[in-house]
């Protein structure tokens, strides 16, 4: 008898959900699209048999909490194709009803009049959690999204002070040789003579690969070196602002990058190899010098370890072309993607709920979901990824470093919870021998980037060099911008591996002006005077 | 009178109709196909016209700028590389495509051996039918600095490594080489079969008047050929801005752009990464029409000098 | 008839010429083909030329158990086995109608420049990727079949095929009052078996072989036929497709032998099919498009 009310009980319950939905009204789909990533499926799927890009824990909790569906109008296999695809369905006019852009797009977005003033839902649905983070980002991505008054994305918020560059070096090889840390370019170039002496066979002296203003094995670390920025528009002596790969100071870089090719120094294939190719150098034990950002510890140089236990590396800062200058990162705004919506969307309120239930899962302090949902752990991370939209936090990973910096040393987690709690666990795991976890350690503990990253902040004889425009992408640089810049690089590799003379730098620079950069920079000029 | 003739006239025009109408039947579901996928697609050329905004519709209320996308493109400074590049690729691969299948052709005709004959043709005609994505992926690793098979060859030699696929010194040639490579074989079976035709007897007369083999090829082969060369070169005339977009496509990088980026490159950055609709459009507009007049030109030649009607 | 010393000379040099070039054409399949067998520190190393050194099989095991792999080269087979008998019957009943004369049918030049004129322009990849979604092709085989399922090189190759063969077959045929229908399929296309057979390997080649429609009309890495696949793969040199997991770490395998394995599975099908088709397609040819 009990057993059957049971049943009874539960038939109703079954019949009830399977109503419910309905009832809700809330059920729709959303759409979105995405690249493959080759870390997720290392990471993830490898270990979540049951979990996929479309079906995973993410999307059930959402079609869940929210009713909502999560579709994938197309998943490209790389970020070539995804542009291809993007663009693609822009000129057809049938792009996903959630979009994460980059500023030139977001423009062409606007332009084409496919996507919707955001800020009315915004007001009327996010959460104060999700309004304070976006708000602790300041006021200029925001700004960076609107268009004559109108804000057409939400700023994937993240963290300025991370954008800048780090040294990294293998720390074992400079013990074993008895190294000092470089102060100067000279230096670094003795302690790559000595590296690739002992590297041996194919030793490369700096990984380089051919994204060159990229996160990590990118040319701005020694450009920074030099005083130059590229990609940056940067304040000159005389207050005006000019594209900081036009400067004199590139001509300088570039000369030493040539140099550097010259004389062996750089692998002769970097400006074809992407960054899991150029990274077999690091991961082999061939390279020890690297310039990167402060995750560069989680990729590529964890899989250094991965292969090799003993390798360990370290965060520096900055050289400098000349003895006891200052150093000299270039920041510029972290945040460069928003998320915008189509104007196809039936419902826009949806990116601002999903954005709410992120901030929940991930970022709040009650909760404590951090775990299921953004990092479980044992191998398994970043699972935060399977969410269709995430968001940062501009000082959450110093906020982290600092927290758990005591912690780490008496080996007491005390009031720790969420991310902090995890990245303790993980630092300390690697600090007592995890070299799986080493990466954590390496960005959160001691020694780590973050810590290198808030002596940026501090040290006196540090000056951040700020790219000065952020608003939003003008006239010219939506017509041309992609255009002017594969010239500059074009020439620039060609100065680098030695194919023109140095002096074909001022050349393309001439012709960069006279075919639209001159434009661009009286554009950015305008809008600087203007602020 | 006249009523009657036109019944007549219409009587015939029924029975022809009637005659005809299996053909008609025939050719109507590869109309209706081409229709669809060739010609609604061409439609689209009007945003080469248009400042297109993509939301509203590709046949939408779209603005008319006239020829500013055409001014437009014209003034990037890739264009006229593009352009340039495409001319020189395409005309070493016209040449050599040319040359190399003649003399092959001239080559494997003197052979003896039936089966060695056949043998060196089964392998020669073999490139000929892989795609350049397979193709792309052999000579990335076979042409590499570091470990390819070339340069390993070369640094044996006592050589400093080249780096075929990424230096503008070396680019365009190793595209013709390859080109030549891939179709040489296939190229010379025209030749060979024209050769076949060659009446045997003209032989055995030059030899009669004492013609040793090489007078024999250059007064009894090549004449005989002359026609099929003059024909295959007018109508290669034609290619002149196709300097091959699956094979540069496969094998290029930023680095060798200004050697190596060709217009339907260019074209495809333009528009599917660069989201330049109108501009794209334009280019690839241009492009066709200057193909159909080379086109036109070669088939025109084709027709005057060798008689040949290509449908 | 004695040959001179010049003559022996030549022929030694130019069966050395002639072998020479065979090998040149040969060598980077074998090349590939050693390495996809050799382990990968002796293809690192620079060791495999013609032979494979360290002889394994775990290249072809590690692309054989792939999913990804077996899906792309599935997509192919479904396409080659829709798209090639579609090219070849719509070639026949395009080709023979266009082979009349102009007195026989009428309308005969406007149809050959109604299908010559697509050889000239085309609308592009905006368009073209437009027509397809609002057709609801995407990722279904149709959208790599259809817009190429009417391969005008290939008409014209056919007509002038068909142009060639004697009127008189075709007189007595109308006289004994055989339908249209039946003088192509009945006489036609069997005299014109070797043309036929040509055209089937240039189909066959085309679908097989190509990428670009593939890419742009798959919204899913799964839907990709081979030839987009390895595109990329092998050019793009992009690993995600095949997740990374431990066999960098291998020491008989790596990426180069795997890309090698599977360049070499790809191009298989054609290595099969086209010696069966060469004794055809050199007669099929030259008929066919140049007369003379």
């Amino acid at each position: 008898m009990k057993k059957n009310r049971l049943a009874i009980l539960t038939g109703a319950m079954v019949a009830l959900s399977a109503v419910m939905p309905v009832m809700a009204e809330e059920n729709y789909s959303v759409s979105f699209s995405r690249t493959q990533d080759s870390t997720m499926e290392s990471d993830i799927f490898s270990i979540l048999k049951d979990e996929s890009y479309e079906d995973n824990r993410w999307t059930r909790l959402i079609k869940e909490r929210l009713g909502i569906d999560i579709e994938y109008l197309w998943i490209a296999p790389n970020a070539e194709q995804q542009t291809q695809k993007f663009n693609a369905a822009v000129a057809a006019g049938t792009i996903p009803d959630i979009v994460s852009v980059d500023k030139l797009t977001l423009k062409n977005l606007v332009e084409a009049e496919l996507v919707v003033d955001i800020q009315p839902y915004f007001e009327e649905y996010a959460s104060d959690l999700l309004k304070d983070m976006i708000a602790s980002a300041g006021e200029q991505c925001v700004q960076a999204c609107t268009f004559d008054g109108v804000q057409y994305g939400i700023p994937y918020v993240d963290c300025d002070i991370e954008t800048a560059q780090i040294l990294w070096l293998r720390q074992d090889w400079m013990d074993e040789l008895g190294l000092a840390a470089p102060k100067t370019v000279g230096d670094l170039r003795a302690i790559m003579d000595a590296f690739m002496e002992k590297a041996g066979d194919g030793a490369v002296g700096m990984a380089l690969c051919n994204d060159l203003y990229g996160t990590v094995m990118d040319i701005k670390g020694i450009a920074n070196a030099y005083g130059a920025y590229p990609r940056y528009w940067v304040k000159q002596e005389d207050g005006t602002i000019a594209y900081g790969s036009t400067t004199p100071e590139m001509k300088d870089t570039l000369a030493e990058l040539a140099d550097l090719y010259q004389n062996g120094y750089l692998d002769t294939e970097f400006h074809v190899n992407d960054g899991t190719r150029a990274a077999e150098a690091l991961i082999n034990d061939k390279c020890g010098v690297v310039f990167g950002w402060h995750a560069s510890a989680l990729w590529p140089l964890q899989d250094s370890l991965n292969q090799n236990p003993e390798a360990d590396w370290r965060p520096y800062q900055l050289v400098t072309s000349e003895e006891g200058a200052k150093v000299t990162p270039g920041i510029n705004m972290m945040t460069s993607s928003w998320y915008a919506v189509s104007s196809e969307c039936e419902h826009p309120e949806a990116l601002i709920e999903l954005l709410n239930l992120y901030c929940e899962k991930v970022f709040d302090p009650e909760l404590n979901e951090y775990s299921t949902y953004a990092n479980p752990g044992d191998g398994l991370e970043g699972v935060w990824r399977l969410c269709p939209v995430s968001l940062n936090s501009p000082d959450k990973n110093q906020q982290t470093a600092k927290a758990i910096a005591e912690p780490l040393k008496t080996g007491d987690p005390g009031e720790l919870y969420g991310e902090q709690l995890s990245m303790y666990e993980y630092s300390k795991a690697a600090q007592d021998g995890d070299t799986t976890l080493w990466g954590w350690n390496r960005v959160f503990g001691e020694n780590g980037s973050q810590q290198l990253l808030i002596g940026y902040q501090n040290d006196e004889n540090v000056e951040l060099v700020r790219d000065e425009f952020y608003g939003v992408a003008t006239e010219t640089m939506s017509m041309r911008k992609t255009t002017l810049d594969t010239m500059l690089d074009e020439a620039f590799i060609k100065i680098i591996t030695g194919q023109t003379p140095l002096d074909e730098f001022d050349t393309v620079v001439e012709s960069w002006y006279s075919a639209g950069g001159q434009d661009m920079t009286d554009e950015v000029n305008e809008w600087y005077q203007a602020q | 009178m006249a009523k009657q003739a036109k019944r007549v006239k219409s009587k015939y025009t029924k029975a022809r109709f009637k005659r005809e109408l299996p053909l008609h039947l025939m050719i109507l579901p590869g109309l209706i196909l081409v229709l669809i996928f060739s010609y609604v697609p061409m439609g689209g050329l009007i945003i080469a016209f248009q400042k297109f905004i993509p939301s509203k519709g590709m046949f939408g209320d779209q603005k008319w700028i006239g020829l500013k996308n055409f001014s437009y493109v014209f003034s990037l400074p890739g264009f006229s590389r593009a352009l340039i590049n495409t001319i020189e690729i395409a005309f070493w691969k016209i040449l050599f495509g040319l040359l190399v299948p003649i003399v092959f052709a001239l080559l494997l005709n003197e052979l003896r051996g039936r089966k060695f004959k056949k043998a060196v043709q089964t392998i020669v005609y073999l490139p000929y039918f892989m795609s350049w994505v397979v193709l792309g992926g052999i000579f990335h690793d076979m042409l590499s600095p570091s470990g390819g098979v070339i340069n390993q060859l070369i640094t044996a030699l006592g050589g400093k490594p080249v780096f075929f696929l990424g230096d503008n010194r070396y680019f365009q040639g190793t595209m013709i080489a390859t080109d030549v490579w891939k179709n040489f074989g296939y190229g010379a079976i025209v030749y060979l079969a024209a050769m076949l035709g060659i009446d045997t007897q003209l032989y055995e007369a030059a030899e009669i008047d004492g013609a040793n083999r090489w007078q024999q090829t250059w007064h009894v082969t090549l004449p005989g050929i002359k026609m099929i060369v003059v024909l295959m070169t007018v109508l290669s005339l034609g290619n002149v801005l196709n300097a091959g977009f699956d094979q540069i496509f496969n094998m290029y990088s930023t680095s060798v752009y200004e050697t190596g980026d060709i217009i339907d490159t260019f074209v495809y950055r333009l528009g599917l990464l660069d989201a330049q609709y109108g501009p794209a459009t334009a280019v690839g507009l241009f492009k066709s029409v200057v193909s159909t007049l080379f086109i036109s030109v070669s088939y025109f030649l084709a027709y005057k000098f060798a008689d040949y009607r290509i449908f | 008839m004695k040959k001179s010393k010049g003559r022996i000379a030549f022929e030694i040099i130019n069966v050395i010429v002639l072998c020479t070039l065979s090998l040149v054409c040969l060598f980077p399949l074998l090349n590939i083909l050693a390495m996809s067998f050799s382990g990968s520190s002796a293809v690192a190393a620079g060791k495999v030329l013609l032979f494979p050194v360290d002889f394994n099989l775990y290249a072809y095991e590690y692309v054989i158990g792939k999913s990804e792999f077996w899906k792309a080269l599935l997509r192919s087979i479904q396409r080659v086995a829709i798209g090639l008998p579609l090219n070849m019957i719509l070639t026949i009943l395009l080709a023979y109608p266009l082979s009349k004369e102009n007195s026989v049918f009428r309308m005969r030049t406007i149809y050959v420049w109604i299908f010559f004129f697509t050889m000239l322009f085309s609308g592009g990849l905006i368009p073209g990727y437009l027509l397809i979604q609002n057709l609801k092709l995407m990722d279904t085989i149709w959208a790599l079949v259809l817009p190429a399922a009417v391969p005008v090189y290939n008409v014209i190759l056919m007509l002038n095929f068909f142009r060639g063969i004697p009127h008189e077959l075709e007189e007595a045929a109308e006289i004994d009052g055989a339908s249209q229908w039946r003088i192509c399929f009945q006489i036609f296309v069997p005299c014109a078996k070797p043309s036929i057979a040509t055209l089937m390997l240039f189909s066959f080649i085309n679908h097989w072989n190509s990428w670009f429609d593939g890419l742009i009309f798959s919204n899913f890495p799964s839907n990709y036929p081979l030839a987009s696949f390895l595109q990329t793969v092998v050019v793009q040199r992009d690993m995600t497709l095949l997740s990374l997991e431990d066999w960098q770490s291998m020491a008989m395998i790596s990426d180069r032998t795997v890309r090698c394995a599977q360049i070499f599975v790809g191009i298989i099908p054609i290595i099969l099919i086209y010696p069966f088709a060469q004794k055809y397609f050199v007669q099929g040819m030259t008929v066919g498009s140049v007369k003379g």
